[in-house]
């Protein structure tokens, strides 16, 4: 049997054995155990291919380095941050797990590996990764405006106009002295705003939904029935 | 079982139904159909020529949706956008770079480049592992590490395709820093206006699971995924009439 029509047989039994688990399982026991099992496999090869994908990338920035390509610098700084989380990471796995031996071993290494360890995510990778996704509103709204530049037209004026009434519906405002005729025009923004999130938008949010689940259901389907087959064979 | 599973269960009998007679009945029978016209997908053909006359790679970042996640759809309609992708982008003397999120995503985008390179006689080369390249484990990573390798890479063209949060953005700006024309599409829904933001070439969230219908190489297959074009626009307008029914129905509820 040719491999590719095994793995046909193989990824359509699956699918329809996982698929029949979902909604048949309260009354075939079987065959919610063998969903279960299945997924718990995903999980683990999942893993197994993280691990090849990360080794890929350490290869291609070490193959970087030796060869002095352009952007040396960077490929030195991302195999030594690889390298030291690795390390203060498998030393972390051995720190104690009872209070009893936390609270004996306050020198312990491994206790100081595993605080570098979170420490590197909390306070490096995920500052980091806020920082740049702050920049983001920035480049969003100059790109917004450079749309409505290149293309002045009532999709990109509309988007410049919802924008604006967005970031002025945030500003919260404390204005006491400021006479009572006038408040509606303080929390004119807000109000729009909100009327903005709960209709427009959430309307087409909800078609664009609607869209999206039809197709990634005929996307299931056509795998399901061996149509699409991104596991290999024509 | 509960009503609802039910129900959900029949439904998707119905549709399995349906789409295996449009699929097999309707290539038997020889339907043939017209697309709507979708201008960033009349763009590709312009785009991957002028890769190939300057002999630059084609960058084409597929995400950071995961296969064996809750994404995992958004993933395999990558997979499929590829292999779709692969025959044309392929022939440039240099073979796309293909950059993901996810080591499952890495390995079958690998596996597509590979059975590309074997079924389509135009790919002289076959693809080594720095042709796809896992660039970062968090959405932001990935598109920083992705955008590095736009800068060092310097390709003529980059196909921005799957599942993009916002920070398509830096995918975008690097781009734009190295003269990159570019093509962006997402199927994540927070995002869906960023490709019109970034790109002149840009499509909707569902336009991105449409595209193998557009772009197989293999006229058969081809037909086939059209098929099941129409299939999804049955359910369409089953579920709108369903969704308008229940309105009417809960707003006549209401007088009486």
């Amino acid at each position: 049997m040719r491999s590719d029509r095994l793995s046909l047989i193989i990824a359509i039994t699956v699918c329809t054995v996982v698929l029949a688990g979902a909604f048949l399982g309260g009354f075939v026991p079987v065959l919610a155990d063998l969903k279960a099992v299945f997924t718990r496999w995903a999980a683990i090869l999942a893993g197994v291919a993280l691990l090849v994908a990360v080794l890929n990338l350490i290869k291609t920035h070490i193959q970087r380095i030796m060869k002095s390509e352009k952007g040396t610098v960077q490929s030195t700084i991302l195999v030594f941050s690889f390298t030291f989380v690795v390390t203060v990471g498998l030393l972390g796995w051995f720190s104690p797990t009872t209070a009893q031996q936390a609270t004996d071993a306050v020198t312990n290494p491994f206790i100081t590996a595993q605080k570098a360890f979170t420490g590197t995510f909390q306070y490096l990778q995920l500052q980091i990764e806020a920082w740049l996704s702050a920049l983001l509103a920035i480049f969003l709204l100059s790109a917004g405006l450079r749309w409505l530049r290149k293309n002045p037209s009532l999709a990109s004026f509309l988007f410049i106009l919802a924008s604006i009434v967005f970031l002025l519906g945030l500003v919260q405002l404390n204005l006491p002295d400021l006479p009572a005729a006038l408040m509606p025009l303080v929390t004119l923004p807000t109000v729009l705003r909100q009327w903005l999130m709960d209709v427009p938008v959430l309307a087409a949010v909800r078609g664009i939904w609607l869209g999206l689940a039809l197709a990634s259901l005929t996307l299931g389907v056509r795998v399901l029935l061996g149509v699409d087959r991104p596991y290999g064979g024509d | 079982m509960p009503t609802i599973d039910l129900v959900a269960f029949i439904a998707l009998i119905a549709f399995i139904g349906l789409l295996a007679f449009l699929l097999y009945g309707g290539i038997v029978m020889g339907h043939q159909l017209r697309l709507r016209p979708i201008r960033a997908v009349q763009a590709l053909p312009d785009l991957v020529e002028s890769a190939t006359e300057t002999g630059s790679p084609i960058q084409i970042n597929l995400g950071s949706g995961a296969i064996s996640g809750t994404q995992s759809l958004a993933g395999l309609s990558s997979m499929a956008i590829l292999a779709s992708l692969a025959p044309s982008v392929g022939v440039s003397s240099q073979l796309p770079v293909v950059t993901t999120g996810d080591g499952v995503s890495a390995l079958l985008a690998q596996s597509v480049l590979h059975q590309a390179h074997q079924q389509y006689e135009q790919i002289e080369r076959a693809p080594s592992p720095n042709n796809t390249q896992f660039t970062g484990a968090t959405p932001t990573a990935y598109a920083v590490g992705a955008a590095l390798l736009t800068e060092k890479n310097h390709p003529q063209v980059s196909l921005h395709v799957g599942q993009l949060g916002t920070e398509a953005m830096w995918l975008s700006v690097a781009d734009e820093r190295q003269n990159v024309r570019n093509l962006m599409a997402t199927t994540a829904t927070q995002a869906a206006e960023i490709p019109l933001l970034a790109s002149e070439n840009a499509l909707f969230p569902e336009e991105v699971f449409a595209l193998p219908a557009y772009l197989h190489p293999e006229p058969e297959k081809r037909q086939a995924l059209q098929n099941s074009l129409v299939a999804q626009d049955i359910a369409r307008w089953v579920v709108v009439g369903t969704i308008l029914l229940g309105s009417l129905a809960l707003t006549l509820q209401s007088f009486f």
